[in-house]
């Protein structure tokens, strides 16, 4: 078994002091900056960026695997307590989450969130372990033409997500994509869009458009409603953080059907953590033996969809590693930190890079396991730093945001885009436009230039190339269907509302 | 009724869970809602209102917030397109030179900006609309202003002044005008936590970061 001595090597690899103490470290700062009121896990891998080039590629990414449980982990206790989510897909722990804490009940509804998200997040890495490195030898075959359509439908399915407004969130993808543009063309050394600034000609600094964007946006948008806006009042854990028989009983189908629906979306090169967990909050409403408590509490809302989450965000790092495709914000951001290191995920990786990927994946299952066993019982220590004054946090990720950014390239042209990245963040957000998309369009923008203009080279200035090829022309489709569905189906259900009804 | 009237109404009615803090309960069911957009409790509020004949709502004036930003990506639009025809085709004989995908970007930023400025100015998507609303209600435009100011102060001020000792102020400032009022103790952690950063990045992790012109003796 190739899957498993190349694990075991990876075990090896983890097992050494320092990359347990990595490991250790970014679980409980992915957390500790996770479970700030608004700080969803992208903000958090993001503000955590620049503290990784200390260290080299391996300790990096395990520091990172640490750091991205850690921050979904932390937003799931924020959407608990706090009634926050930290992004669209704790929404439905929310839902449920947040009465379970009213009722006095949040150290059940913390419990099967950690428990669910550790089962979820082992299948899932058991997943990746598996079929990881078989799909990286399909996506050796791909062709450009075919690659770029993979692209597109990344694009497009990240796009629909804010199925409500597909004219906004394309805004923000050509805008993430003409980011994307700036600085000299690797292939024949024109400067586009650079404006004779010299800092610009090797592009964009993406490090400071994430901060910006994620951390100084959000910053930004605290202050602006800081005194008008109601504060959110924290819940007390109250009591023991953990479950009774009853629960047990109620949480672990939901776990287990959370993961077979978050798991195999979310590794999908489309998918994204928002899907799977309505989906199965949805499944769990529908099948749950206590409809009356939805909406009022019922645990099986939050075990489903925490474990659909935690599946999803795992299977994500499918299409990263061996597409190069990141499928969510945060994943964007993690590739961001892989291309600090000039590691470029994509279907060579499982062979250039090989001991890096296993030490990633075996930090996987330790970062799972350390978070059970470390979280839960700190949870209330995470909540008091909740108490802390809202302006004195505010101030402290803006110092922060500053430092990483800065700390990069020592540079304050780099803070300035950061900053200008702020304002544009705040004013996107206030405006109703996503900037998942523009993250993307940021980072896999060049990368989709060079395989449309490799496809466009193969056949020789062939503009249909993507059409007459069925797999990227059905690709192509999909990215197409996954655009304008939504809108047709908001459609149909505004004209059958209206049907019985017409006309007031 | 008027299509107006109905308009009006029934935002009222999807504000009010929001303003009455007093009730826990509804305030909940309002809270997850403005932060889903696809969230069908509130589409259904508004929807019905919307649904009249032209599908418009009556202007507002604090509904400019989603005009000016759908108007700024248009003209993003037109920028990354006027400036896709300055770059250099190259001289080499190539299928695709440099200028093809940037074209290809800013038409279709033109394209999605001219919907969303349509949108917006029609008022045709209740969601936006309500957000717009809230957004307009909550917003303080000072503490933005100021936040701004001191970060683009800072950046400029952190070669010539040094790292730590601009941190440190940056941090009481930014405290305090966000409505810290001890500046006294915000002025002490700001200097404790800028130190112990410029210790830890400068010093052991061997980061370089701006002494100042005013060597200290550390």
């Amino acid at each position: 078994m190739d899957v498993l001595n190349d694990l075991m090597g990876g075990f090896g690899s983890a097992f050494s002091p320092l990359h347990l103490l990595l490991a250790f470290a970014g679980c409980t700062l992915g957390s500790l900056v996770g479970v700030l009121p608004g700080l969803g896990p992208a903000t958090t891998v993001a503000l955590l960026l620049p503290l990784t080039f200390v260290f080299d590629p391996t300790g990096a990414l395990v520091l990172f695997a640490g750091i991205y449980y850690g921050g979904m982990y932390g937003g799931s206790t924020t959407a608990i307590l706090l009634n926050v989510p930290g992004e669209t897909a704790s929404v439905p722990t929310t839902l449920e989450g947040h009465p379970m804490a009213r009722s006095g009940r949040a150290g059940a509804a913390l419990a099967t969130a950690a428990i669910g998200s550790f089962v979820a997040g082992t299948i899932s890495t058991v997943g990746i372990t598996f079929a990881g490195p078989a799909m990286a030898r399909i996506a050796e075959k791909i062709q450009p033409a075919e690659y770029f359509a993979v692209m597109v439908l990344a694009f497009a399915t990240v796009t629909a997500v804010v199925a409500e407004a597909p004219a906004r969130g394309l805004c923000s993808l050509f805008l993430g994509l003409a980011i994307g543009l700036v600085g000299i063309d690797s292939l024949t050394g024109q400067a586009r869009y650079t404006f004779g600034v010299p800092e610009l000609y090797d592009g964009v600094q993406i490090v400071a458009v994430a901060v910006g964007l994620f951390a100084i946006g959000e910053a930004l948008y605290t202050a602006a409603r800081l005194r008008r806006a109601p504060e959110e009042r924290m819940l007390p854990v109250g009591g023991r953080i953990g479950m009774g028989p009853e629960d047990w009983r109620r949480s672990w189908k939901p776990w287990l059907r959370g993961t077979a629906i978050g798991l195999p979306i979310g590794a999908l090169p489309a998918g994204g953590a928002e899907i799977p967990t309505f989906l199965s909050y949805n499944v769990e409403k529908r099948l749950s033996r206590h409809k009356k408590e939805f909406g009022k509490g019922a645990i099986e809302g939050v075990a489903g969809p925490e474990a659909a989450n935690n599946a999803a965000f795992s299977g994500v790092l499918m299409p990263l590693l061996t597409l190069g495709i990141p499928t969510s914000a945060t994943a964007g951001v993690l590739l961001i930190a892989f291309q600090m290191y000039n590691v470029q995920p994509g279907p060579q990786l499982f062979e250039t890079q090989s001991a890096l990927v296993w030490t990633l994946i075996a930090s996987l299952y330790i970062g799972n396991v350390m978070l059970l066993v470390l979280n839960l019982p700190l949870i209330p220590l995470w909540v008091k730093l909740l108490r802390l004054p809202r302006p004195l946090l505010t101030a402290g990720i803006l110092v922060f945001a500053a430092l990483g950014v800065y700390a990069l390239s020592q540079n304050a042209v780099d803070l300035g885009i950061a900053v200008l990245f702020g304002l544009l963040g705040f004013g996107m957000r206030r405006t109703g436009y996503p900037v998942a998309p523009l993250i993307l369009g940021a980072v896999l923008g060049p990368m989709a230039e060079t395989q449309f203009r490799r496809a466009m080279a193969f056949s020789e200035g062939d503009w249909t190339v993507f059409f007459t090829r069925p797999l990227s022309a059905a690709i192509l489709c999909l990215s197409l269907i996954a655009l304008a569905g939504p809108m047709a189906a908001r459609a149909l259900r505004r004209t059958r509302a209206r049907e019985p009804n017409p006309a007031g | 009724m008027s299509a107006y009237d109905e308009t009006v109404s029934a935002r009222e009615e999807a504000r009010s869970p929001r303003d009455d803090a007093a009730n826990p309960a509804r305030n909940d069911a309002a809270n997850p809602a403005r932060n889903d957009a696809a969230n069908p409790a509130r589409d259904g509020a508004a929807n019905p209102a919307n649904d009249a004949p032209d599908g418009a709502v009556p202007p507002d004036e604090r509904l400019w917030g989603p005009r000016i930003a759908a108007l700024l990506f248009l003209a993003a639009g037109v920028a990354v397109l006027g400036w896709a025809f300055a770059i250099p085709e190259g001289a080499i004989e190539q299928d695709v030179g440099p200028r093809a995908f940037p074209l290809l970007v800013g038409v279709g930023l033109c394209v999605a900006a001219s919907v969303a400025v349509v949108q917006a100015f029609r008022g045709s998507d209740p969601a936006l609309t309500e957000q717009a609303r809230e957004e307009a209600r909550l917003t303080e435009w000072r503490p933005v202003a100021a936040l701004l100011a001191l970060l683009v102060c800072y950046l400029f001020a952190l070669a010539p002044c040094g790292y730590w000792q601009s941190t440190a102020v940056l941090f009481a400032l930014v405290a305090r005008v966000l409505g810290s009022r001890r500046t006294l103790r915000d002025a002490l952690i700001g200097l404790v936590l800028a130190l112990a950063v410029y210790f830890l990045f400068d010093r052991l992790l061997g980061i370089h970061l701006p002494p100042g012109i005013v060597r200290l003796a550390f």
